[in-house]
């Protein structure tokens, strides 16, 4: 039974009122990874950013449409930013930890939340690193400085740093692209793991990493969302020829 | 703008185009050395034969590279999987232009049994169907493809009445059984040759389609809408 968490309708962005995404029609499944594909430029990152309202941080940004979590408009006058991005985090391209221990990194949400009980940051830093599988790596060594680790780890560290505030939506920007195979195999491993607790949109430039991990994927051109469906689907027989000739390389 | 894979899809196509020309041409030899009952053309069939399987074992090598380095999708993927099994049927149609080669071979009375079967309509149903196959494989050509499965049904129909025929002719003269199960087993080998032309045929709609006709009677097909 579907059971959607993002309901997107109408979107349109515009930043200095230069069209980047055209009125998008889109449903996130909860529990499931939706990959978000397209050329460069298409509006991958803007649909992203707009799911927890990021783009506002940049100067000439308008929308039109509505973003629905949980049934909730996350663009009306009421909603309180800092819990929409307790809610929905977000892991980026290059791991951006602070120059501040492991321990520190992982706290440093819950802290700001009220959270101040040792016992308690414990246990939080414990149970988020073992579901970003990182834990084993980095147990003894808490207090040494994030930014030793190897970049692997410091994008699962991130990853564990975003669940430490508990969110339900977990936003992906190109989180493997900096990474060697082996590491982009474990994010992988971790991203199908994390889905039976979030809500996953991972914009991704590798269309074979989108063919491995999501469940659904939308394809954008030019700001419009040509095809969402399925991923076996969409990887083995796509309905528009665009996707096609995008899938296959043939755009150019 | 060519991508990389095209190069190696268009090798590929290229070399199953030449060895449908080989089979094609072992099937004709091997159903005028029935007709004509000259027995000089076996072992061409089976020089030409080698070169078959040595088509087979590279066609499978470059699929099997263009799968590894380039990780296909959609419509490449399918023509990559199709292409093997029509590999594997055309292999096997010049395996069995051999095996009907071999056994025309021994054969001395076929003047006086083919010319009570419908062997020249049969023959005739062989060379179409490999051509309805081999044409929609090059040109894509669904329709072409669709149309094979009439013709099977017509080769089955045929294949039936020789071999109702083949019986009334070893009950009529019992001195002639040996050779009248020589020709049952080359129509059936023949039939055969057409099963695979029909597989051809279902891969090439695969390919342009996505859509399997795998299982499928002439009613099915001829319920499908067009592409």
């Amino acid at each position: 039974m579907k059971d959607t968490k993002i309901e997107i309708k109408n979107l349109s962005v515009f930043f200095n009122y230069v069209q980047a995404l055209n009125k998008i029609n889109l449903e996130i499944q909860s529990n499931k990874v939706t990959s978000i594909i397209g050329p460069s430029g298409c509006g991958k990152t803007s649909l992203l950013r707009t799911i927890n309202r990021m783009n506002e941080l940049i100067k000439g940004f308008l929308h039109k449409g509505e973003v629905l979590i949980d049934g909730i408009n996350i663009y009306d006058k009421n909603i309180d930013l800092v819990k929409l991005r307790k809610l929905v985090g977000m892991v980026f391209q290059n791991s951006n930890l602070f120059p501040k221990s492991i321990y520190e990194n992982i706290v440093f949400a819950p802290t700001l939340q009220g959270i101040n009980e040792k016992g308690i940051l414990d246990e939080i830093v414990e149970r988020v690193c073992t579901q970003a599988a990182i834990w084993k790596e980095i147990k003894d060594k808490l207090n040494s400085n994030a930014l030793n680790l190897s970049a692997g780890q410091q994008q699962r560290l991130c990853i564990a740093r975003t669940l430490a505030a508990e969110p339900s939506i977990l936003l992906m920007d190109e989180p493997a692209s900096a990474l060697d195979p082996i590491s982009t195999a474990k994010i992988e491993e971790l991203i199908l793991e994390l889905k039976n607790e979030y809500t996953i949109l991972l914009v991704t430039h590798n269309m074979q990493q989108a063919a491995r991990v999501s469940d659904y994927t939308a394809f954008l051109y030019m700001g419009q969302l040509i095809e969402f469906g399925r991923t076996p689907k969409m990887f083995t027989n796509p309905i528009n020829k665009q996707t096609e000739d995008y899938i296959t390389g043939r755009f150019g | 703008m060519e991508r990389p894979i095209d190069i190696h899809i268009e090798k590929l196509k290229t070399r199953l185009i030449k060895m449908c020309s080989l089979v094609d041409d072992q099937v004709d030899k091997a159903i005028e050395e029935i007709v004509s009952g000259k027995n000089t053309v076996v072992n061409e069939i089976e020089i030409a034969d080698r070169r078959v399987d040595k088509f087979d074992l590279k066609i499978d090598r470059i699929i099997h590279r263009i799968i590894a380095l380039n990780q296909p999708v959609a419509v490449d993927l399918r023509l990559l999987l199709s292409a093997m099994k029509i590999n594997i049927n055309l292999e096997r149609i010049g395996d069995l232009a051999v095996n009907i080669s071999r056994t025309a071979d021994e054969l001395k009375l076929q003047d006086k049994i083919l010319s009570n079967i419908k062997f020249e309509k049969i023959a005739g149903e062989i060379k179409h169907m490999l051509k309805l196959a081999f044409d929609s494989f090059i040109n894509n050509d669904t329709d072409l493809a669709k149309n094979l499965f009439v013709h099977e049904e017509n080769l089955d129909r045929l294949v039936d009445f020789s071999q109702n025929k083949l019986v009334e002719i070893m009950k009529e003269d019992p001195a002639i059984i040996d050779e009248a199960m020589k020709i049952n087993s080359i129509l059936e080998e023949l039939e055969r040759i057409g099963d695979h032309a029909t597989n051809i045929g279902k891969e090439v709609y695969f390919i342009v389609s996505s859509k399997s006709l795998k299982h499928l009677d002439s009613d099915d097909i001829n319920s499908l809408d067009d592409i």
